[in-house]
């Protein structure tokens, strides 16, 4: 008997050594150890522009992911699971005003300076002039050691690790800012994967491995990455086709068809981004707007299957709050249904007919698809809506002016941190303010006072405890009134290997990324 | 004539002012903030206002004007909104890429367009004429983003001879040059051909066929020079088209130029590139549209008789 168990704990281990030899030989041959030599060319279309500016917007975030770090990471875009990226390690005080970070001691910028305490305090004195109201509960921020840095807040900051894992946040060499300036090409050094080797305006960027980088999780296999600006998108997805470029954004479901006809290609469905739909109670245009029912009649009115299949093939999921299903602050208050007979009856109440309110909207070049869907479900029961195309900026500067009945605007729900979400929804001053109604509204003095009470959470679960009863209200007062979490894709060809499309931002990542032989 | 050269090279400054003042006022008034652009999602309005100072955006426009063109003169045409570049370095190095896009395709324009009209004209009526005149009005009607499409479809995607995009190398100019020259082709056959048509038909011609001249010298000669004129003032309009037309090609074939510059420009509200680029674009167009006047006086000597007479009686007198 024992003779028989001995053979087969031999057996199994024999099998297991070799399903392993077998699995360390396949990874050899697919995916190379160290360095690959080799350009892997992704390509920018569009409104889809960076530049390497340090600071310059959230537009950078794709490039500030593979040349800089930052103190924190997000596990799978997931805000309530952090890691440590610049920062080894962190302890709160046990009343929540003050953390001290131990950094990592082996980063360094690609100018051969330390990341140091001292380097990143230094950088925060520049981000903080971009991005004040990230520093507001920032009392001071000391280097107390080398690699130790101690911050103390003037508040409870419960997110305060989340907002920092934001890419914008990332640590820039102060030195390098200090010679060159925060607004200069030159200025962006980062610690990252890569770094920028050349960059021409509006034409090409190359990227180089940072060979000495320090992360395993993040450390490059690709030699070079070269970002091509094509504007057209024809050229871009016939490029990938051919094999000119391995990388590309489709936009639409018509070009995901396209390019899933080609052997040469693949694309991936990744991570779905919020389109969400606001109405302004503000409006000046529109004053009928301010009247709840009307808010409400308009939100019964748009059919978000019939816009889904229009628009995604119905491929997206209908949303009904701002946020996304899953997400820890989400909350589904039963309100956004389509009922046109009960939009009409609730019309009536209010005294307004359909054929009286006229919607301006502002739409940018990418959601114009999305925008005439909605606005084909609100015309069918005549209501006027009159679209109006703007370029991201213009549509970002009236979106902040509030010169609008209408806004499809998702931006800041697709981002990692649901503060990030809330305090461009809510704050009164910002580039996307889309909760516009009356002040004295109790629905927005509500709204207002759960915002506040959340900002002064000590933890995060305290946090989007105020933050779910925040988006309840919303939802209630029909300030949102709907919207679809659509699908982001990427196309690659068939020699890139091991990519994948973050969570958090939706862009796809090429640390892991690897040419096939 | 050097008086006259001197004359037109003194009114292209004065050209180029007007010219950027009306582009400064077509800027100014529409309703992009590039103060919003350019500031950070969040933002105070004592950020707003800093800025805004610091571009000098809150000055009335005639001053930012006056300034604008006080820097540009010392060859400083400001730092870009969007990229904070100089804008020298932005488009320094486009502007080869779309005089040298410009200039082939109007080359081969003139050349190949006059060939082929004159051949039409000789052979009026005839099977070359008809062939001609239907792939003329064919090109002319289509649209060169579709040219683009296709020729890339065909020669850069199925049959790999060209490469897709970039400049690279001869081959990547191929297919963006023909792009652009075939729709202008087609105009200039068929101004070669009337204005050979309307000198054939002269008596002048007629006289030379009788004093026993051979065609080639009646047609290259006599007529050719005379149907010259119309020819030449086309050419100058082509010029301009074909830099209006290049934004297209430039955009499909991904070519650094001006022309997909100054639309990035545009859609970023990114000022002093929209400034700079439409005035580099108007350089070049004043440029050549001396060149051609100063072809008129070597083709035509009634021009060039005009001024040499004008010297003549001012040194009677």
């Amino acid at each position: 008997m024992k003779s028989l168990q001995k053979l087969i704990v031999i057996i199994l281990t024999v099998a297991m050594l070799i399903v392993c030899l077998a699995g360390t030989a396949l990874a050899v041959e697919g995916e190379p150890e160290g360095l690959q030599e080799g350009t892997l060319i992704r390509v920018v279309t569009g409104d889809d522009y960076v530049t390497p500016v340090a600071f310059m917007s959230s537009s950078n975030n794709w490039l500030n992911f593979h040349i800089y770090d930052t103190l924190f990471t997000y596990v799978d875009g997931d805000w309530n699971n952090i890691r440590g990226a610049l920062a080894r390690d962190w302890a709160w005080a046990e009343d929540g005003m003050s953390i001290v970070l131990n950094l990592v001691e082996n980063a360094t910028f690609v100018s051969g300076r330390p990341v140091t305490a001292d380097a990143v305090k230094r950088c925060f004195e520049y981000t903080a002039q971009y991005y004040p109201s990230y520093f507001d509960k920032i009392e001071s921020i000391e280097a107390t050691g080398d690699y130790e840095l101690t911050i103390t807040f003037n508040a409870p900051y419960a997110d305060f690790t989340s907002k920092f894992a934001i890419s914008f946040m990332s640590i820039v060499d102060p030195d390098a800012l200090d010679e060159f300036g925060d607004n200069s090409l030159e200025g962006a050094v980062g610690s990252g994967p890569y770094y920028i080797a050349d960059y021409v305006s509006g034409e090409k960027m190359v990227l180089k491995a940072n060979t000495n980088y320090w992360d395993p999780e993040k450390y490059p296999h690709i030699e070079t990455i070269e970002v091509l600006a094509i504007n057209d998108d024809n050229t871009a997805m016939m490029s990938l086709i051919t094999g000119d470029i391995d990388y590309y954004e489709p936009a639409n479901l018509d070009q995901v068809d396209n390019l899933e006809m080609y052997d040469e290609v693949y694309v991936i469905d990744g991570p779905k981004s919020n389109y969400c739909v606001w109405l302004n109670g503000t409006s000046a245009t529109c004053p009928a707007l301010a009247d709840q029912r009307v808010r409400e009649a308009i939100s019964h009115l748009i059919n978000w299957d019939e816009v889904n299949l229009i628009v995604y093939g119905g491929d997206a999921e209908t949303l009904t709050s701002p946020w996304h299903k899953g997400c820890t602050v989400d909350v589904d208050e039963g309100t956004i249904y389509y009922d046109p007979d009960k939009a009409l009856a609730l019309l009536e109440e209010a005294g307004v007919k359909p054929e009286d309110i006229t919607l301006n909207t502002i739409t940018a070049p990418s959601t114009v698809k999305f925008d005439t869907a909605v606005a084909g479900q609100l015309t069918t029961y005549g209501i006027n809506v009159n679209i109006n195309e703007y370029d991201i900026g213009g549509a970002m500067a009236n979106g902040a002016q509030g010169n609008w009945d209408i806004w499809e605007n998702g931006a800041a729900f697709t981002q990692a941190a649901p503060s990030f979400g809330f305090g461009t929804m809510i704050a009164q001053s910002g580039a996307m303010r889309t909760f516009m109604l009356d002040p004295e509204d109790p629905a927005a003095i509500k709204v207002q006072e759960l915002y506040e009470q959340a900002n002064q959470a000590i933890t995060i679960d305290e946090m989007n405890e105020y933050y779910k009863q925040c988006t309840s209200e919303i939802v209630k007062a029909y300030a949102f009134i709907g919207g679809l979490f659509k699908p982001n894709w990427g196309a690659f060809t068939n020699r890139l290997q091991g990519t994948y499309i973050e969570n958090g931002y939706r862009y796809a990542i090429f640390f892991d990324a690897y040419i096939a032989e | 004539m050097a008086k006259y050269i001197i004359k037109r090279i003194i009114l292209m400054p004065v050209t180029l002012l007007l010219a950027a003042l009306f582009i400064f006022m077509m800027v100014s008034i529409s309703k992009t903030d590039p103060v919003l652009n350019m500031l950070p999602q969040e933002y105070t309005q004592e950020q707003y206002d800093a800025l805004e100072h610091e571009l000098g955006l809150d000055q009335p426009m005639l001053v930012q004007y006056v300034k604008w063109i006080g820097h540009a003169f010392t060859g400083d045409f400001g730092t870009s909104y969007s990229t904070r570049n100089s804008v020298w370095n932005e488009i320094g190095f486009r502007i080869p890429t779309s005089a040298v896009l410009s200039l082939v395709t109007t080359v081969l324009i003139v050349i190949i367009g006059t060939v082929l009209g004159i051949l039409c004209a000789v052979h009026q009526y005839s099977w070359i004429d008809n062939v001609i005149n239907v792939f003329s009005k064919m090109l002319s009607a289509i649209p060169n983003f579709w040219i683009a499409m296709i020729f890339m479809l065909v020669f850069a995607m199925k049959m790999r001879v060209f490469p897709m995009f970039g400049t690279g190398t001869v081959l990547h100019w191929v297919l963006p040059v023909i792009t652009l020259a075939l729709p202008g082709l087609a105009g200039h056959v068929r101004i070669t051909r009337s204005s050979m048509l309307d000198c054939i038909r002269q008596d002048y011609i007629r006289t030379a066929r009788s004093k026993g001249e051979k065609e080639s010298v009646v047609i290259y000669r006599e007529a050719l020079k005379n149907a010259m004129m119309p020819l030449i003032t086309m050419t100058g309009n082509r010029f301009a088209m074909t830099i209006g037309s290049a934004v297209v090609v430039e955009r499909v074939f991904a070519l650094p130029g001006l022309g997909t510059k100054v639309l990035d420009a545009i859609n970023a509200m990114d000022v002093p590139v929209i400034l700079a680029c439409t005035t580099v674009l108007c350089a070049i167009y004043i440029v050549v549209m001396l060149i051609v006047d100063l072809a008129y006086m070597f083709v035509d000597p009634r021009v060039k008789g005009r001024f040499v007479k004008a010297k003549k009686n001012k040194v009677a007198a």
